[in-house]
């Protein structure tokens, strides 16, 4: 098997002593966008956080151009520009939303080149520019999601992946939102792992998807693929 | 009323270290969401070092703030990183780091009965003994510049906080620590450092105290009650409310002296605290 940009190889995660992922494997390619869907529960959280070294992993493999990123430091991850944007936003609310942004510049490139990410954010998000200076705490939901995709932007990712972005967000916000991480994916060439539960929006930007049931992939392909697929109609398209 | 005057200038000094030792507990609970059992000893300790210092190398306690305060923090940063930590692994369950704390405080009262003796031990500064007269009070000199310090450091701290790096991750930290890690900030560095800061301060504390009280191993208890009232009158994890709720304590202490007689002075300030804790809770049930 030729190794992909990004890939997980049948990694195995614990929470103590309940095996939550098994035997998990999925990749994206450069530039790409996958969805994980599935229902709650299912492991799709745990995935991500697996891949942004957050969670340790049993056994298995993440490879990333080529290296193993297993066992490395979450700021490793990081460093490496495999970032995630967290289920929840976790926005600092008592800070302004410039310094939110300025705290996600971690690696030595990202401060470096901290000025003009800013100002290509804000060229994304206008509003955010209007609230630069406005405590994070005091913005509304769909604000704080411009922020909390920007804040992962600011570590200038390669592979950025987003747990639920469109959790109690409006339609249109979210919509927004998916505009510009499909524009981010074509234009820059980030790769995306997108965690959603609204499976139908998912499947509309990503260009393949796995889903996920009880931490095991049931079903993959490409997104076209998912959306004739009888049973994932019948399980989370409704119809 | 100059003697009024005067109790309230005793106060305002005395309220000063109260401040400073309330701002260094409020600070690792508010970024850590630990109660710090041996704040106080912290600040013995940061006595005793500069106790040595003097006695040793003859450094006067004003000098010796800077090393007394970079040997509480690296103290402090050793102590999380090492003992702290590894309490805090359950993340639900706090007690354990209570206790650590608690029995921190005993062993360090303790071994600095074993190396100093319980003997009361001073040290002088270039200012001691020199009082200061404004018109009808005179504040003794030593004091004076403690509380000068105090402003100095509480400022400094405040600058740290909200400019540079360092304090915009020990914010963060403070506010969303998921946030944190998922944007690259170490947070285990981030809270050994905090707790290094807050050891420090304590020393600072500590140091300016040497100049005009004297250092015993059970130093510490005093003034951990008091950062205790004053962080609890001030609102946990609030710089400004300790910085003001201290100077407070410091201004009932000494004019309640003058009133109702010193040997009251303990009386006063927990039944005043005790008044402060019942209307913080009446008020807090009505808004809610």
């Amino acid at each position: 098997m030729t190794q992909k940009y990004f890939q997980v190889d049948r990694i195995n995660v614990c929470y103590g002593d309940i095996q939550v992922l098994w035997d998990t494997e999925f990749y994206v390619d450069k530039g790409e966008i996958i969805a994980i869907v599935g229902s709650n529960g299912a492991g799709k959280s745990t995935i991500v956080k697996t891949c942004a070294g957050l969670i340790g992993i049993k056994s298995g493999s993440i490879y990333y151009n080529g290296a193993e990123l297993a066992g490395k430091t979450s700021r490793q991850f990081i460093d490496l520009g495999v970032i995630l944007v967290p289920e929840g936003r976790q926005l600092f609310p008592n800070m302004t939303v410039y310094e939110n942004l300025e705290i996600g510049a971690s690696s030595k490139e990202a401060k470096a080149k901290k000025k003009e990410t800013v100002e290509k954010i804000f060229e994304w998000f206008p509003i955010l520019k209007e609230r630069k200076n406005q405590q994070a705490g005091t913005l509304s939901g769909g604000e704080q999601q411009m922020v909390a995709f920007s804040r992962g932007m600011m570590g200038l990712p390669k592979l950025l992946m987003m747990d639920e972005p469109s959790l109690g967000l409006a339609p249109n916000i979210v919509d927004n939102i998916f505009l510009i991480t499909k524009k981010i994916a074509k234009e820059e060439g980030i790769s995306i792992v997108l965690v959603e539960q609204d499976v139908r929006k998912a499947l509309r930007i990503a260009n393949r998807a796995y889903v996920l049931e009880n931490g095991v992939v049931r079903i993959t392909g490409t997104a076209s693929e998912l959306l004739s697929n009888a049973e994932v109609k019948k399980a989370y398209l409704g119809f | 009323m100059s003697t009024f005057l005067q109790a309230g200038a005793n106060g305002l000094m005395v309220g000063g270290i109260y401040a400073l030792i309330g701002v260094s507990l409020t600070l690792i609970f508010g970024v850590m969401k630990i109660i710090n059992f041996c704040q106080g000893e912290l600040l013995m300790l940061g006595m005793y070092t500069s106790f040595v210092l003097y006695d040793q190398f003859g450094l006067d306690p004003f000098l010796a703030i800077p090393i007394v305060a970079i040997f509480m923090f690296i103290f402090g940063a050793l102590l999380q990183f090492t003992l702290i930590t590894r309490s805090l692994k359950d993340e639900d369950d706090d007690t354990n780091v209570l206790f650590l704390t608690v029995g921190l405080g005993i062993l360090f009262q303790n071994l600095a009965l074993l190396y100093f003796k319980s003997d009361y031990r001073t040290a002088s500064s270039i200012f001691s003994d020199k009082i200061v007269s404004l018109g009808v009070i005179t504040v003794s000199l030593p004091k004076l510049v403690s509380f000068i310090l105090l402003i100095i450091v509480t400022a400094l701290m405040f600058l740290l906080l909200k400019y540079t790096n360092i304090g915009k991750q020990i914010r963060a930290t403070s506010q969303n620590k998921i946030g944190a890690e998922v944007s690259g900030i170490k947070t285990k560095s981030i809270y050994a450092a905090t707790y290094g800061l807050g050891a420090a301060i304590a020393g600072i504390t500590g140091a300016c105290l040497m100049s005009f009280y004297y250092v015993f191993p059970s130093v510490g208890e005093i003034y951990g009650t008091r950062s205790f009232i004053v962080v609890t009158m001030g609102g946990l994890g609030s710089v400004v409310g300790a910085l003001v709720s201290g100077i407070v304590l410091g201004l009932m202490e000494t004019i309640g002296a003058v009133v109702v007689g010193s040997s009251f002075k303990d009386t006063i300030v927990f039944l005043t605290f005790i008044c402060i804790l019942v209307v913080k809770q009446r008020l807090k049930t009505k808004r809610g």
